[in-house]
């Protein structure tokens, strides 16, 4: 009966409607080639091993020791192996065939249309988009994380790799996994049917915060993406002087901005001279990156995309909302009115205790005196409210 | 009455009194006293033993005692021939000398007096099985074969392969082939010969087998006393700048090698054409770029190909920043540069840029690849 119960859970398990990894629903082409190759191997295996499974409990049952004497003992018959030796070679032979046809297309770069380099670091992604012709006109770099956008049926290469341990990219909507190794690049195609999210996580173990290392494609068409690109673009807008947002420039670039990048900042000194606020996280941090938070508002997730920068009730509407009208929701950003900022707020104040991570000083102490993730910095709630109320207009 | 030995006795005795009353009777003077003297001496002496042989029976034991011949100690069979109890004294003597000489000779020494007496006592624990020594010889086997035939296989590789390495060593780049590939189509052809001819005795083999080990191991012996070849590791890169701003031929480029191992999930390929054009490669990204996107933080494995007719090298300028020196704010530049590539040659670098690059990097310049000497060759890094 147990054993019954076990095996009814199971195979329920697989019944959950709200799977947004499920690897049986191919969103793109890429994941639909794979499909295309792994349900007649699943069904190929199935009957073999029902087959094998049939065959030795009737073996089992049909000659039990009953105390009959030992049968004729021979050696060998020769048809029977070589059929038996045959029959699996040739169905190794009919599923290897497709499967390598399937590996050399899914290997196939001769039809990017559109380059993003992803990086790999404890617990987080990096997107970062080369100035290219076409894909959207980007003519400068761009730099964003937590959320890879890209434009719906468009073939997009993603260049991984990682700065620190080895990752694992997975979004099983749109492709297979790709490890992400330290100086070398790997590549992956990418590519949507139509625009959406696409959930993924990081699927090789890389330390203390692997299961919150998670991932999120945005397909946007074209037309959006183009509007994305450009907004990305867009020159820094320095708060209202006066306003809580400025307020909460300053507590950024004194508490924030060592790590933590917002091209266009910069600050004045008392004799009138401007310098560009630039990060460092390669002094502060193991991995030597941070999330640039430039536009943050435009992306839905922060902290390695463990937490909405939506409410529950503005992300549904978003994640729900049908492909065509997907993309303008989305391009709204968060504003005000749709902020999560209880994680947000519950992470400024101290990130280490709401996502586990090396920030502590013993454990800097092994690393270099070095951080990995983000520390907690001891601001207070006004300091918090201020910096909220500036990154709710990086937008 | 009198036994065998002692009859002996009286009668070297009484040859002894003789040979003293000739001498007596010939001679005169000292010599003739001291002579006599003497040899009554050795009849007394001759006939203490012919007494003991006497009482003794001439050590007859079965005469003494019929059944001490199967009950005494001396009726047992003998133990078997060993040589531990000279491995131990070789122990002894190495613990002996490791105590002034060094430490290792002294733990090795304290090993093979160890082993030595384990294996002794093993072995008199076996000799009183039975009063069959095959039998004997057997219950030892059973003990100790799953023992010391692993170690003496592990010991015996060991030399054989210590020995190899350190041929290996000592033979240079180029000769160091050839050696091995005669040394191994004569073991080849050795075997080839012992399987084609099945009536050669197994005698002939383990003679042929035991001198090849031996030559083996003295030739590695003499060859590790004699050292190893030079061997050094040449770099590939140069952070000089003076070296990465010419294409004169350094130390570098005269050791450097020129084989590249990974071709393979490069970041960029930076090709110099026969037109004197750089240009960078990278997947996606198009055939000839004049910009290259590297990841920052994270090292960048860099493949410089040079297509041109003139050797050439590939230099990175890496930035330039302004940095505090005792109060002074000086501007530094680092680059790092291949060595030099010949035409059709090609060689890797690493490059790990930890800053972004301008306009929001620290570097007052713009990063760089260039080949000296070429102005027109250069190609934009861009590092976001």
């Amino acid at each position: 009966m147990l054993g019954l119960t076990a095996a009814s859970a199971a195979v329920l398990a697989g019944c959950a409607k709200d799977a947004p990894q499920d690897t049986w629903q191919p969103k793109g082409e890429n994941a639909q080639k794979i499909h295309d190759l792994q349900w007649p191997v699943f069904l190929v295996a199935g009957i073999v091993g029902v087959i094998v499974m049939v065959a030795v409990g009737y073996a089992v049952v049909r000659f039990r020791d009953k105390g009959q004497p030992m049968p004729e003992q021979s050696h060998g018959k020769p048809a029977l192996e070589i059929a038996l030796t045959i029959l699996p070679a040739l169905i190794l032979v009919g599923v290897g065939i497709p499967t390598v046809s399937t590996i050399f297309d899914l290997a196939d770069t001769s039809d990017t249309e559109c380059i993003v380099n992803v990086t790999g670091q404890q617990w987080w992604w990096e997107y970062d988009y080369p100035a290219q012709e076409g894909c959207g006109g980007i003519s400068d770099p761009i730099v964003t994380s937590g959320q890879l956008v890209i434009p719906a049926n468009t073939n997009v290469l993603l260049r991984l790799t990682s700065r620190d341990v080895i990752h694992s990219f997975w979004i099983p909507a749109l492709n297979g996994k790709k490890d992400t190794v330290p100086g070398r690049v790997h590549t992956l195609r990418m590519q949507a049917n139509q625009p959406g999210i696409y959930a993924g996580q990081c699927t090789e173990f890389c330390g203390l915060s692997h299961a919150n290392m998670k991932m999120e494609a945005v397909a946007l068409n074209p037309d959006d993406f183009q509007t994305w690109v450009a907004n990305q673009l867009e020159s820094y807008v320095a708060p209202e002087a006066g306003s809580q947002a400025a307020l909460g420039e300053a507590a950024f670039t004194a508490n924030c901005a060592y790590c933590h990048q917002v091209n266009g900042l910069s600050s004045t000194a008392p004799d009138g001279t401007v310098t560009p606020v630039l990060a460092n996280p390669d002094q502060f941090v193991v991995s030597g990156s941070a999330p640039n938070l430039t536009h943050l508002m435009t992306r839905n997730t922060f902290a390695g995309a463990t937490w909405d920068l939506l409410t529950d009730e503005c992300r549904d509407r978003v994640w729900n909302a049908s492909p065509e009208e997907f993309g303008a929701l989305y391009l709204q950003g968060v504003t005000a009115e749709c902020l999560n900022a209880v994680d947000l707020r519950e992470w400024i104040r101290n990130a280490p205790a709401k996502k586990p991570m090396y920030a502590s000083d013993a454990q800097k102490a092994n690393s270099g005196g070095k951080v990995r993730g983000m520390p907690a910095l001891g601001l207070n709630e006004t300091q918090i409210d201020q910096i909220i109320a500036y990154l709710l207009e990086r937008n | 009455m009198f036994t065998t030995g002692s009859k002996l006795f009286i009668g070297a005795s009484v040859l002894a009194i003789v040979a003293a009353v000739a001498f007596g009777v010939s001679y005169d003077g000292a010599a003739a006293w001291t002579a006599a003297i003497g040899l009554i001496s050795v009849s007394i002496a001759l006939l203490f033993l012919m007494a003991i042989n006497f009482w003794v029976r001439d050590s007859n034991v079965g005469g003494m005692d019929s059944d001490a011949t199967t009950t005494s100690a001396a009726a047992q069979e003998r133990p078997s021939n060993s040589m531990w109890p000279a491995v131990g004294a070789f122990g002894g003597a190495l613990v002996a000398v490791g105590l002034v000489a060094t430490p290792v000779v002294f733990k090795a020494g304290i090993v093979v007096l160890l082993i030595a007496l384990f294996e002794w006592l093993v072995q008199a624990w076996a000799d009183r099985a039975s009063s069959d020594r095959r039998f004997n010889a057997s219950v030892r086997g059973r003990i100790m074969h799953p023992l010391e035939f692993p170690v003496l296989g592990a010991v015996g590789l060991t030399v054989i392969i210590y020995s190899f390495s350190r041929i290996m060593l000592f033979l240079s780049k180029e000769s160091g082939p050839a050696v091995f590939i005669i040394v191994a189509s004569l073991i080849t052809l050795g075997g080839f010969l012992f399987a084609s001819r099945p009536t050669v005795k197994t005698s002939v083999i383990a003679g042929i087998c035991t001198i090849g080990t031996l030559g083996l191991v003295s030739t590695g012996a003499v060859m590790a006393i004699d050292g190893e070849r030079s061997m050094h590791e040449y770099p590939t890169v140069s952070t000089e700048p003076a070296v990465c701003a010419s294409n004169e031929e350094t130390e570098v480029d005269e050791k450097g090698s020129q084989g590249v191992a990974a071709k393979s999930n490069v970041a960029a390929t930076i090709i110099f054409n026969a037109d004197g054009e750089l240009y960078g490669q990278q997947v996606g990204m198009g055939e000839y770029s004049r910009t290259v996107t590297l990841q920052r933080s994270n090292p960048s494995q860099i493949m410089f190909r040079n297509l041109s007719d003139e050797t050439v090298r590939l230099t990175a300028n890496m930035g330039a920043f302004e940095v505090d020196v005792n109060g002074t704010k000086v501007t530094e530049k680092p680059v790092t540069c291949t060595t030099l590539v010949k035409p059709d040659g090609r060689q890797m670098m690493t490059l790990v840029f930890p800053k972004s690059s301008p306009p929001n990097g620290a570097s007052l310049e713009p990063y760089t690849f260039v080949v000296p000497g070429v102005d027109a060759a250069t190609v934009e890094i861009v590092v976001p």
